[in-house]
């Protein structure tokens, strides 16, 4: 079975705007699911401290990977959201300067 | 092929809208910010759960380990800011006395039992051991100032008769050490000053003249000149940080320690601590984009990170242990855009987590949220010392 084509080319039909968002959006997802998780916890690694003494601490992998998430959620995808309203914006006035077909006479 | 340069100029207009208005989303109540507001929401949530921690032995002793395990000092300060705040927020409000007096004095009690049951040692870095005090006997600064200064809160509060004695004794202890050290500086570890620790012990010893009538203006003006002439860093004007027994400066200006001294030298001198602060403002306060942060060192001095100054976050070099104590300066010297950009920065950075009617910060810690209660209510005690002072003048 071949699905080269199809790799090929189904991100391609998805305009800017669209990939934007995307990805904005898995970011989001991405922060929620960690903070569903609980790990907002063991950013406690910032003041140096850990998340508990039992000597099973992973806190620190935990913390960092959750504020790189945060940091991505709060500073990267309202980034790509916004550009994504503006790239649409773009199109429209695009769409409004480009000449129209004459109309047909009957 | 329009559509990359559209994509671009696209991202770029909106990094220039987002950034900008970031701030806006994380910016404080002004209840937070405002003098005289008296105790805002914040810290009542904070101290909600600073006071349900000292009152569950479980939570207690989890927060204490933890601690504890990166350094022992913190154990030690998380009870000093607990307790100033507590009697901070009694003098804001005299309702909270039947609530707060007992923890302060459970904390007291608790702390006083584990320096007599383990030695002073007990609430320092393991080096303490490594090399013998040059004082006799060996004792610490760090320990006895803010023992002190914790009893005088309490006391400020309403006379307890068990506390008085205490209370004089470590005062009388205080001054005595202090005479005797070749600078007036008593050594917090062996042959290691803190000027964080000097300044403290210095505002418990006005604190004690406030409640028993006696007087060290004289060695506190001494003590000023000495510090002027000997612990000032020259290409900044600040307080250097940690010095010899015999004043050898070891390491110069730092962040997470002047915020404090300037706040605590209020007491002794309102016009040099002023200074202090306003310097250090200019060398480490900075705001970016409308959050307020701070910095470890100032260009002029510069060493590797340490359990003082926390993880430094590259590019804006701030320290979250600075960041945190420069929310006790902005606040003690009415620095309202400071703290408000301080506080921007707390809720962005601080991974608050809110449960009930308590709130503590995830990337800090009880001492690190201890300092920010206190932060939060300090003034009070001050004001009423200060304007005692202006009137004995």
């Amino acid at each position: 079975m071949n699905n080269d084509a199809t790799h090929r080319v189904w991100w391609k039909h998805l305009s800017p705007a669209t990939t934007l968002i995307s990805i904005a959006a898995l970011l989001w997802l991405a922060f929620a699911a960690m903070t569903l998780a609980g790990w907002r916890e063991h950013t406690t690694f910032l003041s140096l401290t850990p998340t508990s003494v039992d000597g099973a601490d992973d806190g620190t992998t935990l913390g960092i990977s959750y504020v790189v998430s945060y940091l991505l959620a709060t500073i990267v995808a309202p980034v790509l959201a916004l550009a994504a309203a503006i790239h649409g914006w773009f199109k429209r006035l695009e769409n409004r300067n480009q000449p129209r077909p004459p109309a047909e006479v009957p | 092929m329009k559509s990359l340069p559209q994509t671009l100029l696209a991202l770029v207009l909106a990094a220039a809208i987002w950034l900008p208005s970031m701030r806006f989303f994380f910016a404080p109540s002004r209840e937070n910010v405002a003098p005289g507001h008296g105790i805002s929401a914040h810290a009542r949530q904070l101290a909600n759960r600073q006071l349900r921690v000292w009152t569950d032995p479980a939570s207690l002793n989890r927060e204490i380990e933890r601690m504890r395990a990166s350094n022992a000092e913190w154990d030690f300060m998380g009870r000093s800011f607990l307790v100033w705040a507590l009697a901070e927020m009694c003098l804001h409000n005299p309702a909270l006395q039947a609530r707060h007096l007992p923890v302060i004095d459970r904390i007291i009690e608790e702390t006083l039992r584990l320096e007599a049951e383990h030695s002073f040692r007990f609430f320092l870095l393991p080096y303490a051991n490594y090399k013998p005090f040059l004082a006799t006997p060996a004792g610490s600064h760090f320990v006895d100032g803010e023992i002190a200064l914790m009893l005088a809160a309490r006391q400020s509060i309403e006379r307890n008769s068990e506390w008085e004695p205490q209370l004089k004794a470590r005062l009388a202890h205080l001054a005595e050490r202090i005479e005797a050290a070749p600078i007036l500086c008593p050594e917090s570890y062996p042959d290691e000053c803190w000027t964080f620790d000097q300044s403290i012990g210095l505002a418990a010893l006005v604190l004690g003249d406030r409640l028993y009538g006696t007087n060290h203006r004289r060695l506190f003006e001494r003590w000023l000149a000495m510090a002027k002439e000997q612990l000032i860093h020259r290409e900044t004007g600040l307080l250097v940080s940690r010095f010899t027994y015999d004043g050898t400066i070891i390491e110069g200006p730092e962040g997470s320690s002047i915020w404090m001294i300037a706040h605590c030298l209020r007491l002794v001198d309102e016009e040099f601590a002023r200074d202090q602060y306003d310097r250090a403002r200019k060398e480490f306060g900075r705001v970016w984009l409308g959050f307020g942060f701070a910095r470890e060192w100032p260009d002029s001095w510069q060493t590797p990170p340490d359990i003082d100054s926390g993880v430094i976050m590259p590019v804006l070099d701030a320290s979250p242990a600075a960041s945190g104590l420069a929310f006790i300066g902005a606040a003690s010297f009415g620095d309202t855009g400071y703290l408000e950009a301080l506080h921007t920065s707390l809720k962005f950075g601080g991974f608050p987590i809110s449960s009930g009617d308590e709130l503590r910060y995830a990337a800090s810690n009880q001492v690190g949220d201890a300092a920010m209660l206190y932060a939060c209510v300090l003034g009070p005690l001050w004001k009423t010392t200060t304007k005692e002072q202006r009137h004995e003048q």
